[in-house]
């Protein structure tokens, strides 16, 4: 160990922020798991057992919970690991006309958000009253109840439009970054494109494809506004939205809601552990990091053909929902289809003041995201540095650890967040709502900026103390210039994510720190359609304008540059 | 081994470094007197550069001394460790390490910010340190747009221009093509005497330490092998390791016969293939071998003449018989593949020498060129 002397304010503040913020990981997790073995009645002895778990297994509720979750989970992964990956391959290996644009139409879904998507699927194919059910009644003369959003099969569609976002940027990237010899070898040993594609770069981009499923099963399993929305009203539970019921009763039940949150954890964090492993190998394989421009299929006749399954995954995952979303916001009673004498104006300007969380489920939302998002790119830094540059004691389980939240699905951790913050004055706070979004998707910012921390070369920042610059100097003039683009990515993707947060908000929040999405969710008991509709609109509506803004910046950058 | 530490203008004392298990750098000692340029030489993962980003303070050690200017830098048992901006070295990178975001004159001038000159003062210096090195008419394009040879000049201009005490090169020119790197050597040494900096340069090219290096050190397995003058080192090599790391060489398994301490010379049979060889041979004179004591001979490839069969031997000459085995062009020179009791043994000859392959022929070397090493 070094003595104090040698340790420099630096290292000192880089320790203890990595330190603070597995603190932040953590406790809530252990908190659920201690939960999930002791019941406490109010005031009386905490009681150890283990007959929770009993429960668990044997409850029919609960089980069909869990068959449903593990259904439900699998069919959106195989849905979005098949769209994902031939997205991919058209977009980076096919010559496919604009794909640029199709690139981007892709990545569209990923920062909306699935509640709403849910929300807005059942506008589009609610049995009777749906859009699409209206038009195979009207116009092709079939049954009003031909889709039925509801029910597995419907969360198993919008949680795999949502998820293939996913699947489709890890796969691309493996499949772009892939060094094109090892597809020339096996062609000048005679092997044509459709054997090559099978045998060579099918299982080199294999780890990828492989560690995106999990990810997209992890997302799955824990995902709560979809089944919520698609699920309940059918009686179909998952685990997460079961562990939001108990919780909710008049008289919760926390030890069985941390045991159900400890079964689902345990799942969702050894898939993220097994993915983990395979991202570490995959880096000392094939991708390499040099751009390479990689080999490009003509398909000929069947390039437009490509180009039509991506605009339809485009329309089903984007412009169909918007328009249902528009269609809905406009009509004073949605009666099956849009009708010019429902029109009406009024749904936006009334919603704001319909109930009260609206008006404040904005600015809470705005507060938590603008805070959150700046603290969680500044925590990443520091952690980032803590881990890649600094000899920091125990920094690869700093670096364990904070990858962690990722599988713990939202509502188990605010359940943990929760069991700790009921204990303090903080409890019902926007404090604790920040503290739990930080922790939860630090891992997403870390991602984002340790990656392009860890592609910058450390002599550049070397090169910078040689030359008499201290750490504060070197990082404002070498380091924050040079991840300035990561940082800015990191921050955009916290701020939407924030934004649109649903899961934990639910579990956290009281009078007076609401967000949009609890109030989207308040609505949806107490309003017509088109207030909700046109409620979620708007914050559809930020969401896209905050990215839209982002990616006109990074292009005229680039441009500017150049 | 020590150096001489009398008034070293940098001095490493004895300094340690482990990772995990395995000592990267193990008792490394030496001292560079004011202007002179020393070379690290040897294989990936001897400790060269571990040794010299020791030196700059990128590494702490675990034990031992550094000392610049007569400043301690490192001393773990006084828990010393000045950060390296504080160290006053300028370095140049293997990866350049422009950095991508400024221009070239933001570049070089980004080290002044300790000298408080005047804006006119400093651009004064930019100029001349560009010009220095060569790249005048660059001085406002972005970094990014230069080649790999003039990033390679904005680095060292970067560090020279604000007159530090050492200069570190950590493998400058190993990115660089074959024809650029030899001419960059070249300019190196000439920019260095120039202005007369202390230099430390890491390498593992052999050649690149011959052409640039005052002295050079070569290190294995995080130990100093051998310290000495370019020329020295070669002719001289203490070890296998330095004799076959440096230039090619043949060596054989040998005993000592008779020893010759008067004239520093040493009679070994040495096994070339199934047969022993008595072979008269000069002995380095830091190695006082007794009779009986084992070890190997070496003998530099270009040592070695190929001459037909039962030629006149000259006196004081070793002789082996073999029979050509391949005879390989290389343009300037010919390699000579010679089969000797089924051992081969490798000869650099001129190209003038044209004997077939499957002839009888002598190797004949002389006793000077064909070494003793203890180990």
């Amino acid at each position: 160990m070094a003595p104090l002397a040698r340790v420099r304010s630096e290292s000192l503040v880089q320790g203890i922020t990595s330190w603070a913020v597995c603190l932040m990981v953590l406790a809530p997790i252990a908190a659920i798991l201690s939960r999930s073995v002791y019941t406490q009645q109010f005031g009386e002895p905490v009681i150890f057992t283990l007959k929770n778990f009993k429960t668990v297994f044997t409850n029919d509720v609960i089980r069909y919970a869990i068959g449903t979750t593990l259904i439900a989970s699998l069919g959106s992964t195989i849905f979005a690991a098949v769209t994902g990956v031939l997205l991919a391959w058209l977009n980076t290996r096919t010559n496919v006309p604009a794909r640029p644009f199709l690139h981007i139409c892709n990545t569209i879904p990923f920062y909306l958000s699935p509640f709403v998507g849910a929300i807005a699927w059942t506008y589009l194919a609610a049995p009777r009253a749906g859009l699409l059910n209206s038009i195979a009644f009207h116009g092709f003369g079939l049954g009003a109840d031909t889709f039925n959003i509801y029910g597995i099969a419907g969360i198993i569609w919008v949680q795999g439009i949502f998820f293939t976002p996913i699947v489709y940027l890890m796969t691309s990237a493996a499949f772009s970054q892939m060094d094109p010899a090892f597809e020339e070898s096996s062609r000048s040993c005679g092997r044509g494109t459709a054997y090559t594609m099978l045998r060579v770069t099918l299982p080199l981009a294999l780890p990828s494809i492989l560690s995106a499923i999990i990810l997209t099963f992890v997302s799955s399993a824990g995902e709560f506004g979809v089944p919520l929305t698609l699920g309940v009203p059918r009686n179909y539970e998952t685990l997460s939205t079961l562990i939001f019921e108990v919780i909710q009763r008049a008289e919760p039940d926390y030890s069985l809601a941390a045991c159900m949150a400890t079964i689902l954890a345990v799942v969702t964090v050894a898939c993220v552990l097994l993915h983990r492993h395979l991202i570490l190998r995959r880096n000392f394989t094939t991708v390499t990091g040099r751009g390479y421009r990689p080999a490009v299929i003509d398909l000929g006749r069947w390039r437009w053909t490509g180009f039509g399954i991506n605009l339809a995954f485009f329309l089903v995952a984007v412009v169909l929902p918007i328009i249902a979303l528009v269609l809905q916001s406009l009509q004073n009673v949605w009666l099956g289809r849009f009708l010019a004498r429902q029109f009406t104006w009024t749904n936006y300007p009334e919603v704001l003041h319909y109930i009260p969380e609206t008006m404040s489920g904005i600015q809470n939302s705005f507060i938590l995201a603008l805070s959150g998002a700046t603290i969680g790119v500044i925590l990443s830094l520091l952690v980032s540095q803590a881990i890649y540059r600094s000899h920091l004691p125990g920094r690869r389980t700093v670096d364990l650890t904070t990858s962690l939240p990722v599988g713990v699905p939202g509502v188990a951790f605010a359940m943990g967040v929760l069991l700790i913050a009921i204990q303090t004055p903080l409890y019902g706070t926007l404090v604790v709502l920040l503290i739990a979004y930080l922790a939860r998707f630090l891992p997403l910012a870390q991602r984002s900026v340790g990656g392009v921390l860890l592609s910058l070369s450390p002599e550049l920042e070397e090169a910078s103390r040689a030359c008499g610059s201290g750490y504060g100097r070197t990082l404002a003039r070498i380091t924050l210039p040079l991840i300035k683009p990561g940082m800015a990515a990191a921050w955009v993707l916290l701020f939407v994510i924030y934004l649109r947060e649903l899961p934990m908000s639910i579990l956290l929040w009281q009078t007076g720190s609401e967000t949009m999405s609890v109030a989207l969710w308040e609505l949806m008991e107490h309003a017509t359609s088109g207030k909700v509709a046109a409620y979620a609109m708007m914050q559809t509506g930020m969401i896209l304008s905050v990215v839209i803004v982002f990616q006109l910046f990074v292009r005229t950058r680039a441009r500017g540059v150049a | 081994m020590k150096a001489p530490a009398a008034a070293a203008f940098l001095e490493v004392d004895d300094i340690e470094k482990t990772f995990k298990e395995t000592k990267a750098v193990d008792q490394v000692s030496f001292g560079l007197r004011n202007g002179e340029f020393l070379t690290l030489l040897g294989p990936s993962g001897c400790g060269k550069t571990t040794t010299l980003r020791a030196i700059a303070g990128f590494e702490t050690i675990d034990s031992g001394r550094i000392v610049i200017d007569g400043r301690t830098v490192s001393d773990p048992a006084q828990s010393i460790h000045t950060p390296p901006e504080k160290r006053s070295f300028g370095m140049v990178f293997q990866s350049y390490a422009v950095w991508p975001h400024m221009t070239v004159a933001e570049n070089v001038a980004y080290g002044l910010h300790n000298m408080h000159l005047s804006r006119a003062d400093a651009k004064a210096r930019v100029q001349r340190v560009l010009a220095m090195v060569g790249l005048e008419g660059q001085i406002d394009r972005p970094a990014t747009m230069l080649s790999g040879g003039q990033q390679q000049r904005v680095a060292l201009a970067r560090a020279i221009i604000y007159e530090p005490k050492v200069l570190l090169f950590d493998e400058p020119l190993s990115n660089l093509d074959a024809k650029l790197r030899e001419r960059m050597r070249l300019e190196l040494r000439r920019l260095q005497a120039e202005v007369g900096i202390t230099s430390v340069y890491v390498t593992h090219d052999q050649e690149e330490a011959m052409v640039v290096s005052d002295r050079v050190i070569v290190m294995d397995h995080g130990r100093i092998q051998q310290i000495g003058a370019p020329q020295e080192i070669y002719d001289r090599p203490m070890n296998r390791f330095v004799a076959q790391f440096i230039g090619s060489a043949n060596i054989f398994p040998a005993r000592v016969r008779e020893v010759d301490g008067a004239r520093k010379r040493v009679l070994v049979e040495a096994e070339v293939g199934d047969r022993a060889v008595p072979l008269k041979s000069a002995f380095y004179q830091e190695q006082h071998p007794q009779a009986g004591a084992g070890g190997f001979v070496c003998i530099r490839n270009e040592s070695i003449s190929v001459l037909a069969q039962g030629s006149p031997a000259e006196a004081g000459r070793n002789v082996i018989a073999g029979v050509v085995q391949r005879r390989i062009n290389m343009g300037s020179y010919v390699e000579y593949l010679v089969v000797a009791n089924g051992h081969e043994i490798a000869v650099r000859a001129p190209r003038s020498v044209t004997i077939a392959e499957n002839n009888a022929v002598d190797l004949a070397f002389a006793e000077e060129n064909c070494l003793y090493l203890a180990d």
